[in-house]
């Protein structure tokens, strides 16, 4: 493909700044240009492994959380049942025989409805 | 008008790791100038225009060990770069739900704004003609008035058809023209 010389209508810079003005941006060009890769490279990079952590921590999680409420649940169950029998002994041994004897006899008394 | 041999011994140099640098500093220096009116008359503004320049060369150093053309594309893959840049430029100034074309009033502001002419009233009246096409009748009427390029090569530039880009051609004359004759007591 062939291009016939710029025109330069309807703006008026002269051809000399133009000139240097293509010359600034052909050395930034060249220093950049490595730079935008490399930043590429390196975002993509972070990309994957932020991608790769999120599948780790996802399929770690799924794993465990079942475990741990299979240990953690019955601990607590444990724990409140043990602390009724120790309230439930405490009590027991606090009163008298003969008071310990009134709760064995005692009986629900059936009330007329009204 | 361009040699194909300066075309070719581009693409050698470009291809070269040795070259590679001093390739894209022949590339530059035979087609910056060009590539930067092209910009210019686009994005209108002086300091978009240097912005986009810069942009488009990066990509065209970054992107030249992909380019597996010949000679005599070349230009047409420069261009269309440019071209891809200034658009692209153009729709970040929109918002979300806009359309390229809703740039053009912005567009319109900056050209009255800058001291672009050299006080051609015609000139003038010409380029606010031009804001008030859609994008691609705009693009379309640049490449073939001001940058003088054939169809087929606006065809290879744009991937559109030569029966698009003559109907996008067409339609932006006939606005144009409608334009100047309602304004022309302006100039």
């Amino acid at each position: 493909m062939t291009v016939s010389k710029p025109s330069s209508k309807p703006f008026s810079e002269p051809p000399a700044y133009v000139e240097q003005l293509v010359e600034r941006c052909t050395e930034n060009a060249l220093r950049q240009a490595p730079l935008r890769q490399q930043h590429r490279r390196l975002q993509l990079r972070r990309r994957f492994m932020a991608a790769a952590a999120s599948i780790v921590i996802i399929v770690g999680v799924g794993f465990t959380l079942p475990t741990l409420r299979q240990q953690l649940l019955p601990t607590a169950q444990t724990a409140a049942m043990q602390a009724d029998a120790n309230a439930l002994e405490n009590y027991l041994a606090s009163i008298s025989d003969e008071e310990a004897q009134l709760l064995t006899d005692y009986e629900v008394e059936e009330f007329v409805e009204y | 008008m361009e040699s194909p041999d300066t075309d070719s011994r581009i693409i050698r140099m470009l291809r070269s790791e040795s070259m590679k640098e001093n390739g894209f500093r022949l590339l530059t220096k035979t087609y910056g100038e060009r590539l930067y009116w092209h910009i210019r008359r686009i994005v209108i503004s002086h300091d978009d225009a240097e912005d986009v320049l810069q942009e488009t060369f990066i990509q065209i150093f970054t992107k030249s060990a992909t380019f597996k053309g010949n000679a005599e594309q070349l230009a047409a893959w420069l261009y269309r770069i440019a071209l891809n840049e200034a658009l692209m430029h153009l729709r970040r100034q929109t918002h979300f739900f806009q359309s390229i074309d809703d740039v053009n009033p912005l567009l319109l502001e900056k050209l009255e704004a800058a001291e672009t002419h050299d006080g051609d009233a015609a000139e003038r009246l010409l380029q606010k003609a031009l804001l008030q096409l859609p994008t691609t009748q705009r693009t379309t009427f640049i490449m073939r008035y001001y940058d003088e390029m054939t169809y087929e090569q606006m065809a290879a530039i744009t991937g559109k058809s030569i029966g698009t880009l003559k109907t996008n051609y067409h339609y932006a004359t006939e606005r144009i023209k409608q334009y100047i004759q309602a304004h022309h007591d302006s100039i």
